[in-house]
């Protein structure tokens, strides 16, 4: 009951208020009212003016966060890569492997392309970025199963996987992948390893998306039990 | 029973007297005449003393002393506070109608120009002149290097001391006293951190005396006896040694016997050396190369300077790279073209 | 007149200001040449607006098109020029495995294998060095020079170069790889033989002498001893024993491998003011000489590096009493404590005994990448495959990794390095 008076002070609060606030909401995980805008990260478009009608102009914009940058080397998905593999808070430690495993992996590609033959040179991949990026998208599964509970019992349900999941799922299976392996091999060439293994469609990672397409596979026969 | 009678007896006799009925009134039938509500007396608020001002009115009558802020005594519009969000008075810092802030510090609203020069004239037949010749702050301290300062203190309290009053400090510059350079060493080393080195200024304060009259007796000799102490020479004054030193003194250090060492060496090989160019000789070596003749050469005095600016003003670009042309001077280590 | 005199004035401050408005509009165009000759990084605070900045950054790429040229094939050290500054010469892959297999630092190493060869830049404190070292007087004693610099500016590097110039002309290397190592990563502590109050370190002492070996080998068949020297009752090098034979001792004879590293240096230095041959003595990081190690002896106190037998050889190599060689060293910042690195300057890191024991030294200043350099290195990098980002591989890119790494070379590598 209290909370319930609060929540309707709190709205009738904002709606009498001339400028939107940042008034404590009851959406999980954001700070920010549904009003705040994300900040613009791309230089090109920072660098042109703002049209009249932009909502820029009238409405207010979140802070940006200390890993977004305008920098060339700035991608989302590694940062969202970087704070799954972050523990305990430790940003620093955690950025730091991932740019030591993207050396790595660079010096590996470049070795192989020295020692490739010129036919097969201009195959190799150098860019860690993308080998990251396809490593990903390597991993990702089209379906996972949930469990839907009908007529008391609960069966595992082959159910499409939406984009979020499936770059989450990837990623974590990538860094828990890594984790498994020995300990006294350090993270960084862990991590290399790794993600070289999923861009070429090999490794743990790939294997259990592979595995989990093959349970799907086998449920087949309960997806619908979804409706 | 004779009071009960004796009232009955007085309303017959009333009742006689009326010849009106008695009626009979049932309560709660007849509204009951209303009260007349009690207003506290409120106070009438005059409008602010403020609108009724002219632009052209004395001041000084309106504000003569010091006095708390009075928001509708004072004429011109005047903000304090802090806002922490857009909701606190829209977002405005307040005004000063009820302002508890502009009330809680000071104002200096009696001290206007207007204020000060009426006390200026006030005080005025109390004064003599300033003195002639003491027009620039630069001329009162070259005749007025010493300043003693004094403070007297007067609390409304049962007790007109105050153990405050007795301090007295004493501020001289230490240029203006006449010290050498071990007297000036000396001093700042008794003195510690009395001295202030940006301001040059050593500041003397005692209390320790019960009156303030001895205690400026003894600063006085406090002062005395410093200025003495340093000019003076201890027997253990000589056993200072390196680490005692307050800068590099490059006449005192090994730097300087290994220089003349060196050059020493170089001048017995040049001496025999003959099949090098004249050019590859240094030229500036004198024939007789003695500790004396090498003090002499400015070659070695450059160097020597460099080396004190470097350990004593610190290493910076300008230090360092004086230091690294002054060798290669010495050496005759040639500068490539550029 | 108003304008040409606005127009001067503007000119020449250093931080230009640029007010877009109707009475100065002139000035613009004129200022806009005058900086674009420039280099394009150079942070202009005159542009109100980032839009604006942009604008001018690709209008200016735009009109250049011009090739850098990052590389020289001028591979021999002695042969480097001012023309050659800032540009990338490849040390030869047998030069490399004699010189510097074993000293250089593990990144460089690295990086050796990833680029498939070993590429040095041409700065101008080597060329500076090389003036020195070609017109000095080498009757008279030996010249120190100090190479400083702030961390990862590029002294190592510089240091290469100059042993690399002067094992070209024959010279004998007398090269310390890192002194440091041998104040807390030393295998084994003896008492040293020769002297009861001096420390040896045996093991550090044959590594030493092996690189030594590999460096000088062809100059040392030629080099036998002038006297005797006794290592046991039974045991001693006759006068006229080539150095490698004694070598040879020491690496077989852990024990007395320290001993043999002062007989060695003291052959050097009086064969060397003989006029037999040349000497560079190139000391990396010396101001470990003047610290302590972590070696405690009975009263628990830490033993200073200066009664280790190998540093007190070393020292006698660096003090001018002997001739026809040159000392270079080298101070770092980077043996000393985090709260002890207030400046990377001689004086403050050798402390009051290194300075007065190396004094009078000319110190050379190791500067950070100046503007040629930075380009070239980027387009090394590039043409290496080291900067696989297509945007870094942009004029825009490579402005950004510049101002990251603040012109460092280490920070650039190591910016450029996940990329």
């Amino acid at each position: 009951m209290a909370s319930w008076c609060v929540r309707r002070y709190l709205l009738k609060h904002t709606l009498s208020s001339k400028v939107a606030l940042p008034v404590l909401q009851t959406v999980r995980g954001s700070i920010y009212s549904p009003k705040y805008l994300d900040p613009t990260v791309s230089k090109e478009e920072l660098s042109q003016p703002l049209k009249d009608d932009d909502p820029r102009k009238f409405q207010p914009i979140k802070a940006a966060r200390t890993e977004e940058t305008t920098l060339f080397f700035h991608d989302p998905l590694l940062q969202k890569f970087t704070n799954m593999m972050m523990q305990k808070g430790k940003k620093t430690l955690a950025k730091d492997i991932i740019e030591k495993a993207f050396e790595n992996i660079k010096r590996i590609q470049i070795e192989n392309y020295h020692k490739a033959a010129d036919e097969v040179k201009q195959d190799i991949e150098l860019d860690p970025l993308k080998i990251f990026h396809q490593a990903v998208d390597n991993c990702k599964p089209i379906l996972v199963l949930t469990k839907i509970q009908k007529g008391g019992v609960r069966y595992e349900v082959p159910i499409p996987c939406g984009d979020s999941n499936q770059r989450f799922r990837a990623m974590k299976w990538i860094i828990e992948s890594c984790r498994d392996k020995e300990r006294t091999v350090h993270m960084e060439n862990k991590l290399a390893w790794e993600l070289l293994d999923a861009y070429k469609n090999e490794g743990r990672s790939v294997k259990r998306k592979q595995d989990l397409l093959r349970m799907c596979e086998a449920n087949k026969a309960y997806a619908h039990y979804r409706w | 029973m004779s009071v009960l009678h004796k009232k009955q007896a007085q309303t017959i006799t009333d009742d006689q007297q009326d010849e009106e009925f008695r009626t009979f009134e049932i309560p709660g039938l007849k509204a009951k005449e209303e009260r007349k509500k009690m207003r506290r007396r409120t106070k009438k608020v005059h409008p602010p003393r403020h609108l009724r001002m002219r632009t052209d009115q004395e001041w000084i009558n309106v504000w003569p002393t010091a006095s708390t802020f009075k928001w509708s005594a004072v004429p011109f519009p005047v903000r304090q506070g802090f806002v922490k969000t857009q909701t606190e008075n829209e977002g405005v810092i307040p005004g000063k109608y009820a302002n508890a802030e502009l009330m809680k510090i000071p104002n200096f609203l009696h001290l206007t120009p207007g204020h000060i020069k009426k006390h200026c004239q006030a005080i005025k037949k109390f004064c003599t002149a300033w003195p002639r010749g003491l027009e620039t702050d630069e001329s009162c301290e070259k005749y007025f290097p010493l300043e003693v300062v004094e403070s007297d203190y007067c609390v409304s309290g049962p007790s007109i001391r105050d153990p405050r009053a007795r301090q007295v400090t004493v501020k001289v510059k230490l240029s203006k006293l006449d010290l050498d350079y071990h007297a000036r060493d000396k001093m700042l080393r008794l003195v510690g951190n009395k001295y202030n080195h940006e301001t040059d200024e050593l500041t003397l304060t005692t209390d320790r005396c019960p009156l303030k009259k001895q205690n400026h007796d003894y600063a006085m000799y406090l002062l005395t006896a410093l200025y003495h102490e340093s000019w003076a020479r201890e027997p253990w004054e000589a056993e200072k040694t390196e680490a005692d030193m307050e800068r590099y003194f490059w006449d005192q250090s090994k730097s300087k016997s290994g220089i003349i060492s060196l050059l020493t060496r170089i001048k017995n090989i040049d001496k025999t050396s003959h099949s090098e160019p004249d050019a590859r000789l240094i030229p500036y070596l004198p024939e007789d190369v003695t500790e004396e003749t090498l003090l002499l050469l400015p070659e070695l005095q450059t160097y020597k300077e460099a080396v004190e600016d470097l350990i004593n003003e610190g290493e910076n670009h300008t230090t360092v790279m004086n230091y690294k042309n002054s060798v290669k001077k010495l050496l005759n280590i040639k500068t490539p073209p550029s | 007149m108003k304008v040409a005199v606005v127009l001067k004035a503007c000119c020449q401050t250093v931080c230009v200001r640029r007010h877009i408005c109707g009475q100065l509009a002139a000035c613009h165009s004129a200022l806009q040449l005058h900086n674009e000759r420039r280099p394009l990084y150079h942070s202009r605070k005159y542009s109100t607006s980032l839009a604006e900045q942009f604008k001018l950054a690709t209008d200016s790429k735009q009109k250049q098109h011009l090739k850098t040229i990052f590389r020289t094939e001028e591979t021999d050290p002695t042969k480097h020029t001012d023309v050659h500054e800032g540009l990338f010469y490849t040390v030869s892959s047998e030069d490399v495995k004699r010189l510097f297999q074993k000293s250089l630092p593990p990144i460089f190493n690295k990086q050796i294998t990833t680029f498939q060869e070993a590429c040095l830049m041409v700065r101008e404190p080597a060329l500076e060095l090389f003036h020195y070292i070609n017109h000095f007087n080498y009757n008279h004693p030996v010249p120190r020079f100090m190479l400083y610099g702030k961390r990862g500016s590029g002294k190592t590097m510089t240091l290469f170069h100059i042993i690399h110039h002067c094992a070209q002309k024959d010279w004998v290397i007398v090269h310390v790889p890192w002194p440091a190592f041998w104040l807390n990563h030393y295998k084994e502590v003896s008492v040293s033989a020769h002297s009861a109050h001096r420390v040896d370190l045996p093991y550090e002492a044959s590594d030493w002498l092996q690189h030594f070996c590999t460096q000088n080998f062809d100059l040392l068949k030629d080099i036998k001893t002038t006297q005797t020297y006794k290592w046991t009752k039974r045991e001693s090098a006759a006068e006229g024993t080539p150095l490698l034979e004694l070598i040879d001792f020491g690496l077989n004879r852990v024990k007395f491998a320290a001993d043999c590293v002062g007989a060695l240096l003291r052959e050097i230095r009086v064969q060397a003011s003989d006029n037999k041959f040349r000497v560079l003595v190139a000391v990396e990081c010396v101001n470990a000489f003047w610290k302590d190690t972590t070696i405690r002896t009975e009263s628990r106190d830490f033993v200073p590096a200066e009664k280790l037998s190998l540093v007190h050889n070393f020292k006698k190599m660096l003090r001018s009493d002997w001739t026809n060689g040159i000392a270079l060293c080298t101070v770092d910042v980077s043996i000393n404590l985090l709260h002890e690195r207030h400046t990377h300057t001689p004086h403050f890191l050798l402390g009051k005994k290194g300075f007065e024991f190396l004094d009078p030294f000319i110190p050379v200043l190791v500067p950070e990448y100046s503007d040629k350099e930075v380009f070239s290195c980027l387009e090394y990098y590039i043409d290496r495959k080291w900067i696989q980002n297509p945007k870094g591989k942009t004029d825009e890119g490579k402005k950004e990794l510049i101002y990251l790494s603040d012109k460092n070379p280490h920070a650039l590598n190591r910016m450029c390095a996940p990329w």
